[in-house]
């Protein structure tokens, strides 16, 4: 399959009105929020590509098609071309020679086309970068400006409305959490013969307040009670608000920053609420990224609060000997997923890999890994963009292929999002491995 | 000649400024990002991001693409030479022999990369969608002074042509892509602490790696 077969999505609906419809107001509130998105060190990164195309191989959209609009210095290039026509002098007298082009329709279309279709904001092509270009940054400020006049693709724009609304993307109401965390609880009682696991809610004082996938409770339980298994064999205190338990933020991916402020913001008031000082984040790359990285930015404060992965916590665990691996349990061969705001602009490098080489005897290492992983092509949004479903599978043939070539039964993946993107590739390429989070596989191991 | 090396090394001073200014602009622009606390050291990445992350081997990009690695550093390292060479001419210092046998068939070298790299954006379709005239005529321009420092290099002096080509490359270069002999450094260290600060570099992770 190729993506250079794939036809741009066909306009329907109010969206594709708005953007066959633009209007002039609608210009200039793009092109005035774009320039209000770009943050103290950007305007750097936006005039500094020297256009020498190296960057090509470093993006899986561009390794699997031939379209001039899957190379990253193009996407970068539609950004930084409206900046050298506003900022630069050669731009405003004589934008043809320097490249610097008018944020007009045509431009507004091919930046939702392509800074929302062909890019997961992943950073390969930074770290591949002759320069170190961040564009992974640039991105998410166009895609600001374009959120601002509205023109997010309705898919993405109604996950984060969800979670502004209901308080999670998935839209659970707070008495579905409540009964699923309970039924949770008695499984995971009757499942280990224990009447003392507990699954905390709205407990003081705890270590650290722990935060979930809203795809956890409800298409993935398993993963939540191992992580409470997790907990409960390590004595830890920890708890779960009934209010708030989505780490993930759509507002990172939609560009909206009053959004994802609102979205960190709450994880912050509940960990207040319940006193504890420690927000632990459960296995999400952008919810970690979102949260970690970005949340002090977006509220205008970075709050009193630590943010942690779990995996730095499960890794603690077994490095303190609070919980005790086996790791001759499972025979298959396991192999590990980087996820990109986890690891290349995350910074949780090493733990993945400490706690599979604990919990599993044969782990081999995808090629590439680490910061030069690829991504699996579900970040960005994507999943939840559904109109570019075609090339988000397309572009994941990269990463199907690193997963084939290690001959590998599972593949571990500490991020929901990327769960769901690899069990839809294992599908479309036919790799017949399954894939779990490393909770899991650590709760698998784990000797009671 | 004298008023080849006073324009030469006026037209130095106005990019010198010119570039300082813009960069100066660029620094400033926007208000900054209240940062999270970081996992590791920003100055570590920006080390890696000038030291190791420089090498071929670090970047896909670079081992991928091995000969235009070399062409670009060859041609880099001939313009900030030939940049020396106008400094010796305006600054009316002797021509030394024993320097041209080293630095001449560096600058020869060079001038061979710069139109190597100016066919490769001419024969590769996908750099070709991306570049404007501007990169074209920095690359020409660049290459031209090269061309010229080596012309004067096997001349008993300076040529006023180097002066002349060095004087018009200074002069644009604030105006088009050349910008990116600041920018580049700049972009570079910001790469550098922001995965310098989040641990995320070889070297720089958290935990030893195998």
């Amino acid at each position: 399959m190729s993506a250079g077969s794939d036809p741009r999505p066909a306009p329907v609906g109010a969206f594709e009105a708005a953007l066959a419809n633009l209007t002039d107001d609608t210009l200039a509130k793009v092109r005035r929020a774009f320039h209000a998105a770009l943050h103290r060190g950007d305007a750097v990164h936006l005039e500094a590509c020297v256009h020498c195309g190296l960057c090509a191989e470093s993006c899986h959209y561009a390794r699997v098609d031939d379209e001039k609009q899957s190379l990253p210095a193009y996407k970068l290039d539609l950004i930084a071309s409206v900046y050298r026509r506003d900022r630069s002098w050669l731009g405003r007298v004589a934008p043809h020679w320097v490249g610097a082009r008018d944020l007009d329709a045509d431009t507004v279309r091919e930046w939702v086309d392509a800074l929302f279709g062909r890019c997961t904001m992943c950073g390969r092509c930074m770290v591949n970068c002759t320069i170190g270009i961040d564009v992974p940054t640039l991105v998410r400020a166009a895609r600001s400006a374009l959120a601002a006049a509205g023109l997010v693709p309705p898919e993405l724009q109604a996950t984060v409305d969800r979670a502004l609304t209901s308080g999670n993307n998935m839209g659970i109401s707070r008495d579905e959490w409540v009964e699923t965390v309970r039924w949770l609880e008695d499984e995971l009682r009757a499942e280990l013969d224990d009447p003392s696991v507990r699954m905390p809610l709205d407990e003081p004082n705890a270590t650290f307040l722990y935060t979930v996938n809203p795809r956890e409770p409800k298409f993935f339980p398993l993963s939540l009670m191992a992580a409470a298994q997790i907990f409960h064999q390590a004595g830890e205190r920890w708890t779960l608000s009934s209010d708030n338990f989505d780490l993930t933020n759509y507002g990172f991916f939609s560009g909206d920053d009053g959004a994802a402020a609102t979205i960190a913001a709450r994880l912050v008031a509940s960990a207040r609420e319940l006193r504890t000082g420690t927000i632990v984040l459960g296995e999400c790359g952008h919810g970690f990224a979102a949260s970690r990285w970005h949340g002090p930015s977006w509220m205008g404060a970075a709050p009193d609060v630590t943010y942690r992965s779990v995996l730095e916590i499960v890794c603690e665990y077994i490095r303190d000997g609070r919980i005790v691996l086996d790791p001759t349990r499972s025979s298959k061969r396991f192999t590990l997923h980087d996820p990109c705001n986890l690891v290349r602009l995350g910074g949780i490098v090493e733990e993945p890999r400490t706690i599979l080489s604990a919990a599993v005897t044969d782990f081999v290492e995808m090629t590439p890994n680490r910061e030069q992983n690829f991504c699996c092509g579900g970040g960005g949004g994507q999943l939840s963009m559904t109109r570019f479903a075609k090339r988000r599978l397309a572009a994941g043939r990269v990463k199907a292929d690193q997963i084939r070539s290690t001959g590998a039964a599972v593949v571990a993946s500490p991020c929901h999002n990327c769960v769901d993107q690899l069990t839809e590739l294992s599908k479309e390429y036919q790799l017949g491995v399954s894939v779990k989070t490393l909770c899991e596989i650590v709760a698998d191991a784990m000797v009671r | 000649m004298g008023i080849l090396r006073t324009l030469a090394g006026l037209a130095f001073l106005v990019s010198i400024a010119a570039l300082a200014w813009q960069a100066r602009r660029a620094l400033s622009q926007g208000p900054p990002r209240v940062e999270a606390p970081p996992r590791g050291r920003a100055r570590d990445g920006v080390a890696y991001a000038f030291g190791r992350g420089m090498s071929p081997w670090a970047k896909e990009s670079a081992r991928l693409h091995p000969a235009v690695y070399l062409a670009g550093v060859l041609y880099h390292l001939g313009i900030f030479t030939s940049i020396g060479v106008v400094g010796l001419a305006v600054a009316g210092a002797p021509w030394l022999d024993r320097v041209s046998v080293v630095v001449a068939p560096l600058l020869a070298l060079s001038a061979v990369a710069g139109i190597g790299l100016l066919a490769r954006r001419v024969a590769t379709p996908g750099i070709r969608t991306v570049s404007s005239p501007d990169d074209y005529a920095s690359n020409l321009a660049a290459t031209l002074l090269i061309v010229a420092a080596l012309v004067s290099m096997a001349s008993d002096g300076p040529a006023p042509s180097l002066l002349v080509v060095a004087t018009l490359v200074f002069l644009y270069a604030p105006l088009g892509k050349i910008r990116h002999c600041v920018f580049f450094f700049l972009a570079r260290a910001g790469f550098g602490r922001l995965l310098g600060r989040r641990g995320v570099l070889p070297g720089v992770a958290h935990g030893a790696r195998p």
